[in-house]
């Protein structure tokens, strides 16, 4: 199971990451690891996100309109993100919004924030080829046109190097369950809720551990 | 991974076993767990990773003690901290021991050995919690070993195991 890390802001790019998140989740063999799904932790939230970045296989970086929440140390989340990535050598996969991307009026930054983000999305651009988009549905397409792109030029496939054979065990297994509800005691709503909260302790905390992953499907009735 | 109302067995609120073609299964008995007091969930994912570890519930880890005498842990990732638990946007999960935790040459304190970094030792089990294991050079088979609630190990009380720990 290869861990994608999803980097972007939020308020301008509600739909965009929600696209972005089903696409990736569609693609066997792909987690993405996003902050919508971190829960509550005892650790800043700067440090958290860059480990995530750093425990990841591939980043990729949805760049919009606003520069977003800054961190205590100055730069904004996105962008500490995407230093993290460069910084532990993971491959970076970024999409721009295009100029017509709608922003709405209520959302529009500070001209400090303005200037930072223009230069923020310059410094993705450097050294890479980058995607243009205009709407999610776009973003869906060029995000698992990318990933496979960049799982062709992979060096020698899948051929782990020779440090991560001697730091490693297997790489993982992935298993399929299917959870049935015949309980009169809990409904399907609530059984909706626990097995999401199963599956991102799976994928979360139990996989990168122990190697073994597991994606969990509801059975319907009857099945 | 089948939630039901009723366990076929009296008192379980989950286990993990075989179907009759050999397919790994757990079931949760919601009754009995709310009869214990127990979160479902908590069932849930306890049997769940236990049986992604051991889908076959036919694995167990041998700690030699001196080259001649040793034991047997059956490999149940969540019954040495059963009774520790944490939350996943607001559902009630198990907690659950790290490989290390089975690896009796790492020192104490000198890696993590569980989830929510409760134990600090391999084989350590968690207040309230326990573990199956079977002394190789003795006749008793395999016991289920608890670590009284509010004690440290080494676990006191010791009980005959089923073929499978229901919980």
């Amino acid at each position: 199971m290869l861990t994608v890390f999803l980097s972007s802001t939020s308020k301008d790019l509600v739909q965009t990451r929600e696209a972005a998140f089903r696409a990736i989740e569609g693609l066997h063999g792909y987690h993405c690891v996003r902050m919508e799904d971190f829960g509550s932790w005892d650790e800043a939230p700067d440090d958290f996100c860059r480990a995530k970045v750093a425990e990841s296989d591939l980043v990729i970086c949805i760049v919009g309109p606003l520069y977003g929440s800054r961190t205590p140390a100055g730069p904004s989340y996105t962008e500490r993100e995407f230093d993290a990535a460069i910084t532990n050598k993971k491959p970076c996969l970024v999409f721009l919004t295009a100029d017509d991307y709608p922003l709405a009026a209520n959302l529009i930054e500070k001209d400090e924030d303005r200037k930072c983000q223009t230069a923020f999305r310059e410094k993705t651009s450097n050294g890479r080829m980058i995607t243009r988009f205009s709407t999610p549905d776009q973003v869906s397409v060029k995000v698992v046109q990318a990933i496979r792109n960049w799982e062709a030029s992979r060096p020698s496939g899948n051929v782990p190097s020779q440090a991560t054979l001697l730091a490693s065990q297997i790489k993982s297994v992935s298993y399929r369950v299917a959870v049935l509800n015949q309980s009169t005691r809990v409904t399907d709503d609530e059984i909706k809720i626990a097995v999401a909260a199963l599956q991102t302790q799976i994928h979360r905390d139990f996989a990168p551990v122990w190697g073994i992953d597991a994606e969990l499907t509801i059975a319907a009735k009857g099945a | 991974m089948l939630i039901q109302d009723e366990s076929e067995y009296p008192g379980a609120i989950a286990y993990h076993s075989l179907t009759p073609e050999g397919l790994p299964l757990v079931k949760v008995s919601v009754a009995n767990a709310q009869q214990s007091n127990v979160p479902w969930t908590t069932a849930a994912s306890h049997d769940l990773m236990e049986m992604l570890a051991n889908p076959r519930a036919n694995l167990a880890v041998y700690d030699s003690e001196d080259g001649v005498k040793g034991r047997l842990y059956v490999r149940e990732i969540c019954d040495p901290v059963a009774s520790i638990y944490y939350r996943i946007d607001g559902t009630v999960v198990s907690n659950f021991v790290y490989p290390a935790w089975f690896e009796s040459f790492r020192a104490r304190a000198s890696a993590q050995f569980d989830h929510e970094g409760k134990l600090n030792a391999p084989f350590e089990v968690a207040p309230g919690s326990y573990v199956t294991s079977c002394q190789v050079t003795a006749s008793s088979g395999w016991q289920q070993n608890f670590a009284p609630a509010g004690t440290a190990d080494p676990p006191a009380k010791t009980t005959k195991a089923k073929k499978k720990a229901k919980r």
